[in-house]
Formats: C-alpha cells, sequence, structure tokens
C-alpha cells in the first residue's frame, strides 16, 4: 500500500490542480490571461491516481485540457505558468501556449489540442521503448469525445497487434465538447469497446484518486512486462465549462450534483481524516497552501519577459 | 558503378541505413513479408526481423503519428504510404503532430522520420491511386520534401534523409520504380537541399520535378535538334529548394518552364514561379511557362489519361509557342 508521504504527495497535487484550474478560470474571466483555456476541474484524481502509478521515465501524453497531468507528472509549475502566460521563460519560449506544452525533463511529451492526436504518438513512444529494451511505458490521457474519431481505432488496433507497452487513460466526463455520450457515442460502455480490440481494460472511479493509483498501477505493471497495451476507463465529471466563459445550459443538473457529491477532493479528504493520516486542520493548510503558491506562480509570470521576434524563426528545423 | 533500377537503388539505400544503424525501423503497409507493392522492401524483414521492417494494418493515421512518437523516444522510423493519394488519412500527424513537435515545444526533441510515398499518374491506377499531392505536403512549415528523378539520385538522397533530425517526405513516381542507371558500388549519400542541372543549355531553363525531369530532358533532346538550347534543372529536393541553382540558371538564359505532373491551381509550380519573379525579375525576359496537369481529377480511360499527364510534347509545345 502507498505510504503516507505518497498519500499526501498526491492529495497536495489534487489541491495544487484545483487551485490552479481555479486561478486559470478567474484569470480568464478577468482579462489577466490571453487565449482559450480548457480547465480540467474535477478530473484532479484522474490525472494524480494514473501519474502516481508511473516509475519517472515513463513518458506521457497530455490533452487539450492537460494541465494537471503536468502538474501530476511533477513539471516545474512555475515554468508551466510563464508558458501559460505567453513568456519566454516557459516551457517552450511562449510558442505553445495552455494546449501545447512539453516538458522534457519529467517525460510530459506532451499537450495535444487535435482530439485523439496523441494516442498513436504514445503508441510510438511504446515502440521505441520495446525495440530499445528500456522497459519505460507510454501512458496517454484522452477523453470520450477522442473515442470517436478515426485515430482512436487505428491506434488502438495499431497497438494491440503490434503489441507495444502503452497504457489507454480514458477521462471519461461524457461530454465531447458539448454533446454528452448518449448522444454521440452509440456504445457507452467505453471499456467494453476497448476490449473489442483484445487489450485488456478496466472501469474505475475517477474521482477516487486510490482507485485510479490502483487501477492504472495494474495497467502499468502489465503494459511493463507484458509488452502490451492495457485501457483504463477513469468516469469522472467535469465541473467547467468545454472551455472558460462557456455557459454550461447544456449540463443538467443533475451531472452538476453528481459531481459536486463525488468531488475527488472531498473523497480524498475522508480518506485521509479517517485513517488519520492528516486532521481537518491540516487538510485546510494543505489547501491554502496550494492556493498562495499557485498564486505566487502566477503574479511571478506575469513579471517575466514576453519572447523576441527571434524566437518565432528557431527550431522550424533541427539546429535552427 | 553497375546499372540498377529506382527501386533496387531504394532498396539498397534502406539495406545500407538499416545495417548502419540499429535505430532506423522501416514499416507500412504491404512492406514486410510482401516485400512492397514496388519490391523496395525486398530481404528486409528477412534480414532485419518482425520487429524492425514490419507490415501494418491499413491504418495511415497510426503509422505516421506512431513514427512521431518513435523518432522523439529514439528510432529512426521510415514509414510508407502506399498511395499519395491517402496522404490525407495521414496529414494531422504531418501538420498537427511532426512538424508541430520540434518548432512549438522548441527544440525539446527532434522528430527524424521519413516519410516515403508514390504518385503519379500512367498506370492506370485511377483517381486515388495516382495523384500528385505534393502540394499538401509543400505548404507544412518544417516538413522537407524530396522528389528524385532516378535511381542514382533516390539513393543517395534517402540515405541523407533517413539520417536527418528532420521530418522529410520523400515523394517516388510510380513510373520510376523500373526506370535505370548507373548507382556506384561504393556508399555515397547526396546532400538534402542541392538542385542539379542535368543538361546545360543557354536559351531556355526548364525546372522539371520528379518524373517530368526526364520528360523535360527528352522535350531538350528534340529541340536541340530544332536549334533550341535548353537547360534541364533538377531541384531534387524541392523544400528547402536550391534557388541559387535556379538564380543562376535563369540569369543565364532569362526564360523559365516548369514542369510538374500535378493539378495547376495551387501547385509547387506556381510557388516556384512566384520565387522567380520575386528573386530573379530582373533576369526575366519572358513570362514564366507552366506545364501541369489540369484541374480535374485523373481519368482512368487510357486515352483522357494520357491527356491529363503533361509529357514532353507539351514542354515543346509550351517553349515553342512563348519563347
Amino acid at each position: 500500500m502507498l505510504s503516507k508521504e505518497k498519500l499526501l504527495d498526491m492529495f497536495k497535487k489534487m489541491c495544487l490542480i484545483r487551485n490552479h484550474e481555479e486561478l486559470v478560470q478567474n484569470w480568464k474571466l478577468e482579462g489577466k490571461i490571453h487565449g482559450s483555456m480548457h480547465i480540467m476541474r474535477g478530473q484532479e484524481a484522474v490525472a494524480v491516481g494514473a501519474c502516481a502509478a508511473l516509475q519517472d521515465t515513463d513518458y506521457i501524453t497530455s490533452t487539450h485540457r492537460g494541465h494537471g497531468h503536468f502538474i501530476a507528472k511533477g513539471t516545474d509549475i512555475q515554468k508551466l505558468a510563464n508558458e501559460m502566460c505567453g513568456r519566454v521563460s516557459g516551457y517552450n519560449r511562449g510558442k505553445g501556449g495552455h494546449m501545447l506544452i512539453a516538458d522534457r525533463e519529467v517525460f510530459a511529451l506532451g499537450g495535444c489540442g487535435i482530439v485523439a492526436g496523441a494516442l498513436a504518438v504514445a503508441t510510438g513512444y511504446a515502440m521505441a521503448f520495446k525495440l530499445k529494451k528500456t522497459g519505460q511505458i507510454a501512458l496517454a490521457f484522452f477523453g470520450d469525445g477522442a473515442t470517436g474519431t478515426g485515430a482512436f481505432h487505428e491506434t488502438l488496433n495499431f497497438a494491440s497487434v503490434r503489441q507495444y507497452p502503452v497504457v489507454f487513460v480514458c477521462e471519461n466526463n461524457r461530454y465531447a465538447l458539448s454533446c454528452p455520450a448518449e448522444r454521440g457515442l452509440s456504445n457507452q460502455d467505453i471499456t467494453e469497446r476497448a476490449k473489442s480490440y483484445n487489450i485488456p481494460a478496466v472501469k474505475v472511479d475517477g474521482n477516487n484518486v486510490l482507485e485510479v493509483y490502483k487501477e492504472v498501477k495494474k495497467a502499468v505493471d502489465y503494459s511493463r512486462s507484458n509488452l502490451n497495451p492495457y485501457f483504463v476507463e477513469a468516469v469522472t465529471y467535469r465541473m467547467c465549462g468545454l472551455g472558460v466563459g462557456d455557459p454550461m445550459n447544456y449540463m443538467p443538473r443533475e451531472y452538476w450534483e453528481q459531481g459536486e457529491t463525488n468531488d475527488p477532493i472531498e473523497k480524498m479528504k475522508d480518506y485521509l481524516v479517517k485513517n488519520g493520516l492528516a486532521t481537518i486542520e491540516d487538510i485546510e493548510v494543505f489547501f491554502d497552501e496550494a492556493k498562495n503558491e499557485i498564486e505566487n506562480y502566477y503574479e511571478n509570470a506575469l513579471k517575466e519577459p514576453y519572447p523576441d521576434s527571434n524566437v518565432l524563426f528557431e527550431n522550424i528545423y533541427a539546429g535552427d | 558503378m553497375r546499372e540498377l533500377t529506382f527501386a533496387q537503388a531504394l532498396n539498397e539505400a534502406l539495406h545500407e541505413e538499416m545495417d548502419r544503424d540499429e535505430n532506423v525501423v522501416f514499416y507500412g503497409e504491404d512492406v514486410g513479408v510482401y516485400e512492397g507493392v514496388f519490391k523496395v522492401s525486398k530481404g528486409l524483414q528477412e534480414k532485419f526481423g518482425s520487429d524492425r521492417c514490419f507490415d501494418t494494418p491499413i491504418s495511415e493515421a497510426a503509422i505516421v503519428g506512431s513514427a512521431v512518437g518513435a523518432s522523439i523516444a529514439g528510432l529512426r522510423p521510415v514509414v510508407e504510404i502506399m498511395a499519395m493519394d491517402w496522404i490525407s488519412i495521414a496529414i494531422d500527424a504531418l501538420i498537427n503532430q511532426a512538424t508541430m513537435i520540434p518548432h512549438i515545444w522548441d527544440g525539446q526533441v527532434k522528430v527524424s522520420l521519413t516519410l516515403r510515398t508514390q504518385g503519379g499518374a500512367g498506370s492506370g491506377g485511377g483517381s486515388q491511386h495516382c495523384k500528385s499531392l505534393e502540394a499538401f505536403l509543400y505548404h507544412i512549415p518544417g516538413l522537407k520534401l524530396v522528389m528524385p528523378s532516378n535511381a542514382y539520385d533516390v539513393k543517395g538522397l534517402l540515405k541523407s534523409a533517413i539520417r536527418e533530425d528532420n521530418p522529410i517526405a520523400f515523394v517516388e513516381h510510380k513510373l520510376l520504380y523500373a526506370t535505370k542507371s548507373m548507382v556506384p558500388d561504393d556508399e555515397y549519400t547526396i546532400e538534402i537541399g542541392k538542385a542539379e542541372v542535368k543538361k546545360e543549355g543557354s536559351d531556355v531553363t526548364i525546372i522539371g520535378i520528379s518524373k517530368m525531369v526526364n520528360e523535360a530532358l527528352i522535350a531538350a533532346s528534340e529541340l536541340e535538334d530544332e536549334g533550341i538550347s535548353v537547360e534541364v534543372i533538377d531541384p531534387r529536393t524541392i523544400k528547402p529548394l536550391d534557388m541559387e541553382l535556379i538564380a543562376k540558371s535563369v540569369s543565364k538564359t532569362g526564360r523559365v518552364v516548369i514542369a510538374n505532373e500535378a493539378f495547376r491551381t495551387g501547385s509547387i509550380s506556381g510557388d516556384i514561379s512566384a520565387r522567380i519573379v520575386e528573386e530573379c525579375f530582373d533576369s526575366l525576359d519572358g513570362p514564366i511557362v507552366r506545364v501541369t496537369a489540369p484541374d480535374t481529377h485523373v481519368p482512368f480511360s487510357p486515352d483522357l489519361e494520357k491527356l491529363w499527364i503533361p509529357n514532353k510534347d507539351d514542354i515543346k509545345k509550351a517553349i515553342k509557342e512563348n519563347f
């Protein structure tokens, strides 16, 4: 079982992500941050539970809604904030923005604004790991919306017939943009669909970080030792719009209420308190510290310079 | 030196590069057990095993997308899209992954990926198996585009492409595979980005792309008999384009024909023409003339297909009418 230290670290990361997403939402609405913003409020447990099951050198691919994946993988949040604010000291010197962050240091490679666009890339990572016998695996995050694409079908089939060590983690929040699964998916049981590719697959409560961890750990261990893909469907709630500013008038009240009842941070808080791992007071301190930490990163980011024009023309080709 | 076909030269390049570097892998539809529709992968799976040379499902998006990841994680994948007409399925991986990643991730990783594909009409493939869609690829920032015209060039250029730390589209015309030229026994490479004068002349410059180089050479030889001296340039690499060599030729002849078997509108010939106007305007003695396919889909019926394909007679006609 997980050590107290690791459990608290996971909880702190969830608090960081929640505060990060709320700050980004507020700043976007206040006009303090530029560009389109997709946040993952409510889905923190999937990112943290899955990344906690990985070794440091395992690769992840993310999505258009992926800030939490980077924080969970251990990225430097200051550099993340700098990139989000388009600053030269950001991960991509401001060229990527919020959807296209990449961090070579922690193998979070990387954000992808094309839905399902990174699934094949992750499978390619796994191909290289298998051929080079490195012992690493790749983990691809994506949403239920991605399962409507041709790339999803092609990649699962390809990874399965070629037997590459890639773990597919579907964050099933049941909304593809504004379209609910009942109108968008002919078969809403995504786990069953994954199994049809002859890939072992499991459905898990995506708002319970410990359940996510447990199932993704099994998946990762299996994938690493059997050199084969594995699929985890984490059922969760998107407690935010498809982008910041979305009125969300298409979401029924029940969805929102269920999301609140199943809040992943509340669930983990209860677990920590019940098991004597933290007090209510400790938890409040963690949350407030996370809030301050995130605010500091973003206040600092605003003081950083924007990139010079030469940055635009660099790295079009290798060595440029 | 010995005579090799274009397909044999490609095969030699792949054998040599896979031998030289264990990170080179080659995969695509029918390239493993079947050894490729044009036998370009003959002997590769047998020699290097099915981890390094293998058949894929019919999944163009997964083929190219996975190659992006494989190259970031340390392999040097060469992938094949069997017919260029199907590049449409894989273009997301090229424009939104392969070329975007190095630039937008700001050099944190390299994408060393060679995408081989073949296009071109003339074998009755019908409209979805014979198009020349290189303009789609040419348009993508960060993607180099190589289109060789003979066995010697294709071998040296493929070897260089595989060694490059950049994504490269390598486009072959299907009617070139059986053409032969002399190829050295010893190893050699040809630098990406260097054009070559295939025939010197003084009255008019023809810039031919891929198989159109050969049509241009025939046209040049026939025009020579009529007293017109033609210089034939093979850019070999279309992007980056060797404008230095083109400018030198244009400054000598003052007249330019660009021959490109592709839909006319939005084609590479139009862009090369624009660059010559921008960079060599003072050298020009007349309009730049383009010999291209028409803006129609490619027909099946043999006479219609012939009508669609630009050839040496179209080049000769263009020169005589305009100069």
